[in-house]
């Protein structure tokens, strides 16, 4: 999928690109309690990345090779490092999260509310500019390890476990 | 000796020669091990240097985290992001100052002109940077609206020249280690590259943080440079995965290398689209703050770090295999040396013990041997069975051979001597006849000198008459017979015929082979005389003794009638005139009759005696036994008259003699035993003994006795009674009287038997006589 450059100048675009390239820090400074065989970052539902996702196929992080896939199932985030929820499929989050329950995945989303509804990252706004906010305690309900590097750069929040969060 | 002074011996030429290699291989050894020694210090340096270049690389990264927060700080409007930088700046400020001064301290070590130099510049620039920092601390101090808009620029620009002057450092330090090694020059200049990726990144991050901390659009110009250090990091990657894959760091670093890429890529591509797209430009806000990227965009040195590191690490790897690599070089090499010399000691020891001194030793003896001595080339059992061993066995096997040589040669000196001396003639000859040898006996007795002599036929000594006889000794010696003592004639150069006695014997060859004869021949010319001249007087006795006996028994023969006549006729006086005679007439003419007599028996001995002498003995097997019986036999009256008795104690022995002659030797002795006996029993004892020692004449063997009781002869008289005519006493038994010749036959009897005989006695008490009968004619021996 080619990158959409018709509106580059636009804050969307700019957004879509800066947060794609957020998504490989939180692969390098997030850390499984057991490693992880292969590296796989799952969008569920549609691709709202507009083509800035696809260079990271095929990069490395903490020596392993990255793979990319679109995911519609919730079960096909069985074996997902990072699943990126696409806002439009917030209304499957709570479905998706239960089964990804006690799951160490990392899940990563821009849609309001998402770290109180047990999402681990969520992208928002700050002073205009894009603004990390990481649920520690859905970090912590699964051992993922967050490094001080990223620690440094986002927002911790700790909304409690919502319902059947583990 | 002064041989020895001028000529080295082998011994010291060996000393030298093996000295001499010992030498050269110590100081082949010694260079290596001094090389590798050089080597090692180089490889420390080069460890050291590596800890220099990561240094360096450290005082890059420093100065450029310093120079980009900074930049962007300069360039931010708001407070809060100038005071969310400031803590940034000074911590790396800090950072940097110390890396420098630790790098810049330990590069003086190194009295690299060149590097000193740039160095020194340096020192220069980085002071300027230091107060161009004041400056920027000044500035951020004062107001937004008093701010110097040419300072961030020239802070820039200052910083950047000193970064890229402190590469050159690195770049001009590390040509110094191409020739230690090229592969740990390689992976400087990896680093290097790294360096340089990370100087270009930070400058893009330093460009973007400023456009970010001013909410500007970037300028065509700004947009160039971006473009321009995009594409220098870009290539810095390409170049640094050739470098690494061409100084081995590939595969180890690969996952590092990967993952650094990864990250920059990642994290620069964020901002590709928002300040790399011509003409870009934004609506309000950037969607990133200015602190927020240079957290982000800093952070991807920690994978650059990680793969310098994972680099620096092979480079050590690398490093102390070489270092490894260079001490076992150097034991290695120690143990050769030690190994070689101990190589050349132990050659030298060995040639010293098991050639030289078996030589010295050999020489010696040869030396000895020389000068006549007995010498032993033999050995120590451990040197037998080398190549020298066996040159001793044969020199002693030599000079077993010598010791016999010289020994034969003794021994044909005395046996030449001999020949030499000898009045014999001693002569060799060929098969054919020819004359090898003459010795002076030779030359004295046939006249020809050696020279004459020897070269020229047999012949020349042999009369012509006696070819034929020659011609027989050579068949008898071609049969390998020997000639003994043959009585012959030889010509003495003259042409006199000597008489000669010949002994002819084959010579041998060592391999058996007849090759010629000796001759010894004797000269017997004095001998022969001899034997004439004897056979005379033989012959001239003979004659005297024939002569002798024909007047004894002439004379006696003769005698015989005249006292035959005489007895007759007193007899005739006395039958005829018995009564005209008066008494005393008639005795006279009674003891004429006797005394005619008695004339008579001594010529009838005399011829008997003369014929004892003369008679051949009729020798035959006799029986002594027998004899004796028949003795008895016929002396029986006899005996009985003077009770006597012959005793015989254990059988006589079988001989051969003259029977009759020892019947009558016998008889002699056993009446001459009876007659000269007082005793009322007279007992005469003949016997034999084995052996029976003779006064003056040791012992004899087979010696016979006739013993008597009777009244024993004195000393004196031993010799006396065996004279004929001779009596020592008259005897009573005046009509038994002998005429005194008994003994001496039976002396007569004994000599002709070739025997002896001798008497012991004791007045008184008896005599024994003690006969032989052996010589010649004694064949058979006693068995009894």
């Amino acid at each position: 999928m080619a990158p959409q450059v018709a509106g580059a100048g636009t804050l969307e675009l700019q957004e879509a690109e800066v947060k794609a390239g957020l998504l490989y820090n939180f692969l390098k400074y997030v850390e499984p309690p057991q490693p992880l065989p292969s590296i796989t970052v799952c969008v569920f539902g549609n691709d709202p990345f507009g083509g800035y996702l696809q260079p990271m196929a095929g990069r490395s992080v903490n020596q392993k090779e990255i793979a990319l896939r679109i995911v519609h199932a919730v079960n096909d985030t069985q074996d997902c490092a990072l699943v990126f929820v696409a806002a439009e499929e917030k209304d499957r989050w709570p479905q998706l999260r239960k089964f990804l329950a006690g799951k160490p995945v990392i899940t990563v989303s821009d849609f309001k509310g998402f770290s109180a509804l047990g999402g681990m990252i969520e992208f928002g706004q700050e002073n205009d500019h894009i603004h990390v906010a990481l649920n520690m305690d859905a970090v912590d309900a699964v051992h993922l390890r967050v490094e001080d590097r990223l620690l440094k750069l986002v927002t911790i929040v700790h909304p409690g476990l919502p319902e059947g969060g583990r | 000796m002064s041989m020895r002074l001028r000529q080295f011996s082998i011994r010291t030429l060996l000393l030298f020669t093996i000295g001499a290699l010992a030498l050269l291989t110590t100081t082949l050894v010694a260079r290596e091990v001094y090389t590798q020694w050089v080597r090692l210090d180089s490889i420390s340096m080069l460890k050291e240097a590596t800890k220099l270049s990561d240094e360096l690389f450290d005082v890059t990264y420093k100065l450029s985290v310093e120079r980009d927060v900074a930049y962007s700080m300069l360039y931010a409007s708001d407070r809060k992001t100038i005071d969310d930088l400031r803590t940034t700046v000074e911590s790396s400020r800090r950072d940097a100052d110390a890396s420098l001064s630790s790098a810049y301290g330990t590069l003086e070590q190194y009295r690299f002109p060149e590097v000193n130099e740039i160095l020194r510049r340096n020192r220069e620039q980085f002071t300027e940077f230091q107060a161009l920092r004041r400056q920027v601390d000044t500035f951020m101090a004062a107001s937004p609206a008093t701010r110097d808009r040419v300072l961030p620029q020239r802070w820039f620009d200052q910083a950047t020249t000193v970064i890229v002057h402190t590469q050159d450092i690195w770049m001009q330090f590390a040509t110094h280690f191409t020739d230690i090694d090229p592969y740990v020059t390689l992976h400087m200049r990896f680093k290097h590259v790294l360096g340089i990726i990370m100087e270009y990144s930070g400058r893009e991050r330093a460009l973007i943080g400023k456009l970010l901390a001013e909410n500007a659009d970037p300028s065509p110009a700004e947009q160039l440079q971006l473009l321009e250090w995009r594409g220098a990091a870009n290539l810095g990657w390409i170049i640094g995965e050739t470098l690494a894959r061409q100084s081995g760091l590939t595969p180890a670093i690969t996952p590092a290398f990967k993952d650094a890429r990864s990250y920059h890529q990642s994290v620069y591509d964020m901002m590709r689209d928002i300040f790399y797209q011509p003409g870009a430009h934004h609506t309000g806000s950037y969607p990133i703050s200015a602190e927020f990227w240079l957290e982000l965009a800093t952070e991807t040195n920690d994978s650059l770090y990680a793969l310098k590191d994972a680099a620096l690490a092979q480079s050590h790897a690398y490093v102390q295999g070489l270092e490894r690599k260079a001490q076992h070089e150097i034991i290695v090499n120690f143990l050769i040396l030690l190994f070689a010399l101990t190589l050349c000691g132990y050659s030298f020891r060995l040639v010293s013990r098991r050639v030289i001194a078996p030589i010295n030793a050999i020489v010696t003896a040869l030396l000895d041997a020389m000068e006549g001595k007995t010498v032993s080339f033999a050995l120590p059992a451990r040197s037998q069975q080398n190549e020298i061993g066996k040159l001793a066995q044969v020199l002693e096997a030599f000079q077993r051979n010598t010791e016999k040589i010289r020994q034969n040669e003794k021994n044909n000196a005395h046996l030449a001597a001999i020949v030499e001396s000898s009045d014999d003639a001693i002569i060799s000859k060929t098969l054919d006849g020819t004359i090898v040898s003459w010795n002076p006996g030779a030359e004295h007795l046939l006249g020809y000198s050696s020279d004459e002599a020897v070269g020229r036929h047999i012949n020349l000594i042999i009369p012509e008459e006696r070819l034929e006889e020659e011609v027989g000794i050579i068949e008898k010696l071609g049969q390998n017979q020997r000639i003994s003592h043959l009585e012959t004639v030889r010509r003495h150069k003259n042409g006199r015929r000597i008489d000669i006695s010949l002994t002819v014997s084959p010579i041998y060859d060592l391999a058996g082979n007849n090759v010629g004869a000796s001759k010894i021949i004797r000269d017997i010319t004095a001998r022969k005389q001899a034997d004439a001249q004897l056979l005379n007087y033989t012959k001239a006795l003979e004659r005297s003794n024939k002569e002798l006996d024909d007047f004894a028994y002439i004379a006696s023969h003769d005698l015989k009638e005249p006292l035959r006549g005489l007895h007759n006729h007193a007899r005739f006086l006395l039958e005829d005139n018995q009564d005209k005679l008066d008494a005393e007439s008639v005795s006279r003419l009674n003891r004429l009759t006797y005394l005619s007599q008695r004339m008579e028996r001594l010529v009838n001995d005399l011829l008997y005696f003369s014929r004892l002498g003369r008679q051949e003995l009729a020798i035959q097997t006799t029986d002594l036994n027998e004899v004796v019986r028949d003795i008895e036999d016929t002396l029986d009256v006899f005996l009985e008259e003077r009770h006597g008795r012959i005793t015989i104690p254990k059988p006589l022995p079988t001989i051969t003699c003259d029977k009759t002659r020892v019947t009558e030797l016998l008889r002699n002795l056993i009446t001459n035993a009876m007659k000269y006996n007082d005793n009322a029993e007279k007992i005469v004892e003949i016997g034999f003994l084995e052996e029976q020692p003779v006064t003056g004449a040791g012992m004899m063997k087979d010696v016979f006795y006739v013993k008597d009781n009777g009244r024993g002869i004195e000393e004196g008289f031993y010799d006396e009674i065996f004279r004929i005519f001779k009596r020592l006493q008259s005897n009573k038994d005046s009509l038994t009287e002998g005429t005194g010749v008994g003994l001496t036959f039976v002396k007569k009897i004994v000599e002709r038997h070739g025997g002896r005989i001798w008497l012991a006695s004791e007045p008184g008490k008896g005599t024994i006589f003690y006969f032989t009968l052996k010589g010649e004619l004694y064949d058979s021996k006693a068995s009894a």
